[in-house]
């Protein structure tokens, strides 16, 4: 049943987020909603769960996208399962973990993005406005993460006592 | 113990396979410069109708918010005039470059390529949300007749074409993309160039003769060469002209002419497609 919530609020943050991102961009530089989750996912629940709902997300997303296919869904993918696997040797709930794994995440994420689209579909793209434009994203995503992932955490509370959570 | 051996090895086998679907989706991109489109089309034909009631319900909202409480004339009066600026611009680049045809002797061929323009009006339902690819989505698709490499157009100008069309969706590249290109024209001199997106909602242009007389203000339009865009759709204004280096170019900036960041309605232009050959 968390899943399925979690499922309906993700397709819905998705959904919004393609319809209202143009609201959201600072300079041309929009928030990444469906890393924050994947990064959530890989912070709050298993590293497995995680890997598929980045997967799954980055997917829609590269569909939705042009000639994007694989790009999204593998650096989702990657970073759900990278964060997952950290998750214990970590204070997930601080707030400083929040906004490190946060901005180095988009960082990482925008890496592969740079090195998929210039290196391998050789598109003409700047890299140092590139990497200007990753770390205003990255202080977006770091500033907009933490009070997602309290929403998210809110949500996961309701199911707290089902015992299909302690299986996450 | 060997249980949770088992689970986890289960696990790492999932990540993987999920790892190698991507990587099969993304050599398939690179290598074939495709991708498999049943998975674009199942996607778009689940998403697509939420983010259009989403989208309509939000711009139906703001409408309401806009013209009836928050300024009941001034905006809706506003609005009125920019759309009359905007068509009057249109039409405005569009004369004075049937202008240009007529004294080179080419003004039927010409009057018959952009007079006639048979336009369906489409709503844009979504944006592309990676935010390193300018793309939006298009409530119309084949079952209107909208297909592959059409022209997308406001009455500001030129936004884009169609990349990929379903039976009721369809995909528009924006030409901020810095997947798009465009040959172009600099209306004034005549100078052509291919003009560029440059991911940052500003255009460039490129191999643009050294020796020309470009200047700030000067208005560029689709060339008609190339196949997709038809001849003397309005794309910009130069907005700045770098200096002159060495080589065989020379590069300049255009400002889009149309607002492509907030258009909400667009006309796709379909009549190319369908017109008898002049001869």
């Amino acid at each position: 049943m968390f899943i399925l919530v979690m499922t309906f609020l993700g397709i819905s943050i998705f959904i919004l987020e393609t319809v209202v991102i143009e609201f959201f961009a600072i300079g041309g530089v929009k928030p990444d909603f469906i890393l924050i989750i994947a990064i959530y996912s890989g912070l709050f629940l298993n590293k497995n769960i995680a890997a598929g709902i980045g997967f799954t997300f980055g997917l829609i997303q590269d569909a939705l996208s042009f000639r994007l296919m694989g790009i999204n869904s593998l650096s989702k993918c990657l970073i759900g399962f990278s964060i997952g696997s950290l998750r214990e040797k970590i204070l997930s709930e601080n707030l400083l973990v929040q906004y490190l794994f946060t901005f180095i995440a988009t960082f990482l994420n925008g890496v592969i993005f740079l090195f998929v689209l210039k290196g391998l579909l050789l598109m003409e793209i700047k890299v140092l406005s590139f990497l200007w434009s990753l770390l205003i994203q990255g202080i977006y995503n770091s500033l907009l993460a933490p009070p997602i992932f309290l929403l998210l955490n809110r949500i996961k509370m309701l199911y707290y006592k089902k015992p299909v959570f302690y299986k996450l | 113990m060997l249980k949770k051996d088992s689970k986890k090895r289960h696990g790492i086998i999932v990540v993987a396979t999920l790892i190698l679907i991507s990587f099969l989706f993304l050599t398939a991109n690179i290598k074939f410069w495709k991708t498999p489109a049943f998975v674009e089309s199942i996607i778009i034909a689940v998403v697509s109708p939420f983010q259009e009631l989403v989208s309509k319900t939000i711009n139906g909202t703001v409408r309401i918010w806009n013209n009836y409480i928050f300024l009941i004339d001034t905006q809706e009066e506003n609005n009125q005039l920019k759309k009359e600026i905007g068509k009057l611009k249109f039409q405005n680049s569009a004369l004075l470059e049937k202008f240009d045809n007529f004294k080179r002797l080419d003004k039927l061929i010409d009057f018959v390529n952009t007079s006639e323009l048979n336009l369906i009006y489409a709503d844009v339902v979504g944006f592309d949300s990676t935010g390193w690819a300018k793309m939006i989505m298009i409530n119309k698709g084949l079952n209107n007749s909208v297909m592959k490499d059409m022209s997308v157009v406001t009455y500001n100008g030129l936004i884009g074409r169609i990349v990929q069309s379903t039976s009721k969706y369809s995909k528009v590249l924006l030409i901020t993309d810095p997947r798009s290109s465009i040959d172009a024209v600099i209306q004034r001199t005549r100078d052509r160039g291919v003009v560029v997106g440059n991911n940052k909602g500003m255009l460039e242009m490129k191999y643009l003769s050294v020796d020309s007389d470009v200047k700030e203000g000067d208005i560029v339009i689709s060339s008609g060469l190339g196949g997709i865009y038809q001849k003397g759709f309005l794309i910009g204004t130069v907005s700045k002209v770098y200096e002159k280096k060495t080589g065989l170019f020379r590069q300049v900036a255009i400002t889009p002419s149309a607002d492509i960041s907030r258009t909400e309605e667009l006309l796709v232009v379909v009549s190319p497609f369908d017109k008898p050959e002049i001869k």
